[in-house]
């Protein structure tokens, strides 16, 4: 296998009832992690869906590890694993059942992995998925997708609801499958510390649109919030910023391009960002909002 | 594309899987079914050697041999089959409760594997239930002496099950929700429950209880005679035959709806 996207959507397109994923395109590079976010509802699950061909999609290009999907799905699949919100497999199973199970799920299924993932991950095998913690859950789902030598690892929600120590135990995962050059993860989340602790490039979507796609240090790098006071909102040209966020104290900005806002507005204090705020002023593109008396810094 | 050996691998791993998540249901249809089989052995050896063989009647005796060997040996087989019947389809729902079918889509595994594990779990269980049956009967027709065996009833047993596996699985895989599938299979169980009851109302009613009745006792004839033996054949065939639609629309409605 020759790539060096292990994932191409191009104008992707799918129409729901008052829904419509709107010409997302993006590549996720091999040895990169992408990290796919939005609000719920945004499009992500539906993106997600159509890379997998669990739904159809209306028009559009895509391509995994180089192949086209749906013309090579089955051969495709041999080399992705998509993790999921919540533990696909039955609760009466346990992992020793399990195992046999995925070994005729997935061709290259290795067994000696598994096991290695299990002991490292300290999943009881005979203990069934009833009894194990949330927590445990995605661990055995992490575990059950690195065990047939996959090349791409898509995930959806997969570290929503995890404590902060599973989580980090997990990334370190992810960072150790990325050793692997031929490897890629897109990691779909809301949690965007996570991401801003390990992706390497970042997509933001909203209302079936995506509105940012890039390498995620550039994007932080470029953004910023001009802080000025709520007289001074008037005077900043509407184009200059994303959107408005009206405290008591006076108003923060959410600017695409930091230097050249500098520049223009020499003196404006413009503060680095983060993925989540970046996130919060897209949603609230083209106009201004409040903050939460509470969340007001 | 997959190799062949990958699919037989994968649907033996599935067949295995709705097995092994059927294994309470069926061991508890199992112990339903050995308790009344040990009752039907109980009766026949006290109609042959306990106090009914004593004191009963001759011809006493003889009425419950025949009864217990004509129609005991359906009821087993009854019971025998349900575990199938209800175990197989209700596993669609937990599937779809814990994601296993979008989980197996996205895995590669083609809708026809997926489903085909179903299939073949139940055509297993009904080979399972027939092969004790072929084990377990003949102790009941010695036992019971001049008892017939009634083919035609197990013959019928097996059609319904087959009825049901033709109309379940892809009523269940098409339904999603429990409450509608529940419906729309229990629906010709109402039916065949409730036509005795219009036949009899309209027998009132139009007061032909006289020649109902006659036909009633013809139609009873017929079946103890064995009459029905050639319909209850050609219906296995036929339903045997919808299976492969069956598993066809099944396939389709996985594809079609996830």
């Amino acid at each position: 296998m020759e790539y060096e996207n292990a994932i191409e959507i191009k104008d992707l397109v799918k129409r729901y009832d008052g829904f419509t994923l709107d010409n997302v395109s993006f590549t996720v590079p091999r040895g990169s992690i992408m990290g796919f976010i939005g609000q719920n509802g945004a499009g992500k699950t539906t993106t997600i869906n159509c890379l997998l061909n669990l739904i159809k999609k209306d028009g559009g290009e895509i391509k995994l590890l180089g192949m086209d999907m749906p013309e090579k799905e089955y051969e495709i699949k041999k080399y992705v694993s998509a993790v999921f919100d919540e533990l696909p497999f039955n609760e009466e199973l346990n992992a020793n059942v399990l195992d046999r199970i995925l070994s005729g799920v997935f061709s290259e299924w290795d067994h000696a992995v598994f096991s290695e993932y299990l002991e490292r991950l300290q999943l009881p095998s005979k203990k069934k998925f009833k009894d194990f913690s949330k927590g445990m859950k995605m661990k055995l789902q992490i575990a059950a997708a690195l065990s047939h030598h996959a090349r791409v690892l898509i995930m959806d929600e997969a570290t929503t609801g995890l404590d902060p120590v599973i989580r980090n135990e997990i990334l370190d995962i992810f960072l150790e499958f990325l050793q692997d050059e031929e490897n890629a993860i897109l990691m779909s989340s809301h949690i965007t510390s996570d991401l801003e602790k390990v992706a390497d490039r970042v997509s933001f979507i909203d209302k079936g649109k995506l509105l940012l796609c890039g390498v995620k240090d550039d994007i932080l790098d470029a953004h910023g919030i001009m802080k000025i006071g709520k007289k001074e909102l008037e005077d900043i040209d509407r184009g200059d910023y994303i959107s408005a966020r009206v405290t008591d104290f006076g108003a923060d900005l959410m600017v695409a391009d930091r230097a050249e806002a500098a520049k223009k507005y020499s003196g404006a204090l413009i503060e680095k960002t983060t993925l989540e705020e970046i996130m919060l002023f897209y949603v609230n593109r083209s106009r201004t909002f409040e903050a939460p008396k509470d969340s007001v810094k | 594309m997959p190799k062949q050996g990958e699919y037989k691998m994968t649907l033996k791993q599935l067949i295995y899987r709705e097995l092994y998540l059927s294994k309470k249901s069926i061991l508890q249809t199992l112990g339903i079914a050995g308790m009344v089989y040990i009752f039907i052995v109980m009766v026949l050896l006290s109609c042959s050697f306990g106090n009914m063989a004593k004191y009963g009647e001759p011809e006493e005796i003889m009425e419950i041999r025949n009864a217990v060997a004509a129609y005991l040996p359906v009821m087993l087989y009854s019971i025998a089959l349900v575990a199938g019947v209800d175990a197989i389809p209700n596993q669609i729902f937990a599937d779809h409760l814990c994601g296993w079918h979008k989980f197996i889509r996205s895995s590669g595994v083609k809708a026809r594997d997926y489903v085909g594990a179903k299939y073949a779990s139940i055509l297993l269980l009904f080979a399972a239930a027939t092969l004790l049956m072929t084990i377990v009967c003949p102790v009941l027709f010695l036992l019971s002496g001049s008892g017939k065996i009634n083919l035609t009833g197990l013959i019928i047993v097996l059609d319904a099950v087959l009825f049901f596996t033709d109309y379940n699985l892809p009523l269940f895989i098409w339904a999603k929700s429990r409450e509608k599938a529940l419906f729309w299979s229990t629906l010709p169980i109402l039916v065949i429950a409730v036509l005795p009851v219009i036949v009899i109302t309209v027998r009132t009613v139009t007061g032909a209880a006289a020649v109902t009745e006659d036909m009633y006792e013809a139609l009873i004839g017929k079946y103890s005679n064995g009459g029905f033996m050639p319909a209850a054949c050609i219906a296995s065939g036929i339903l045997a035959a919808l299976l492969y639609v069956s598993f066809r629309l099944s396939v389709h409605f996985v594809e079609v709806e996830g």
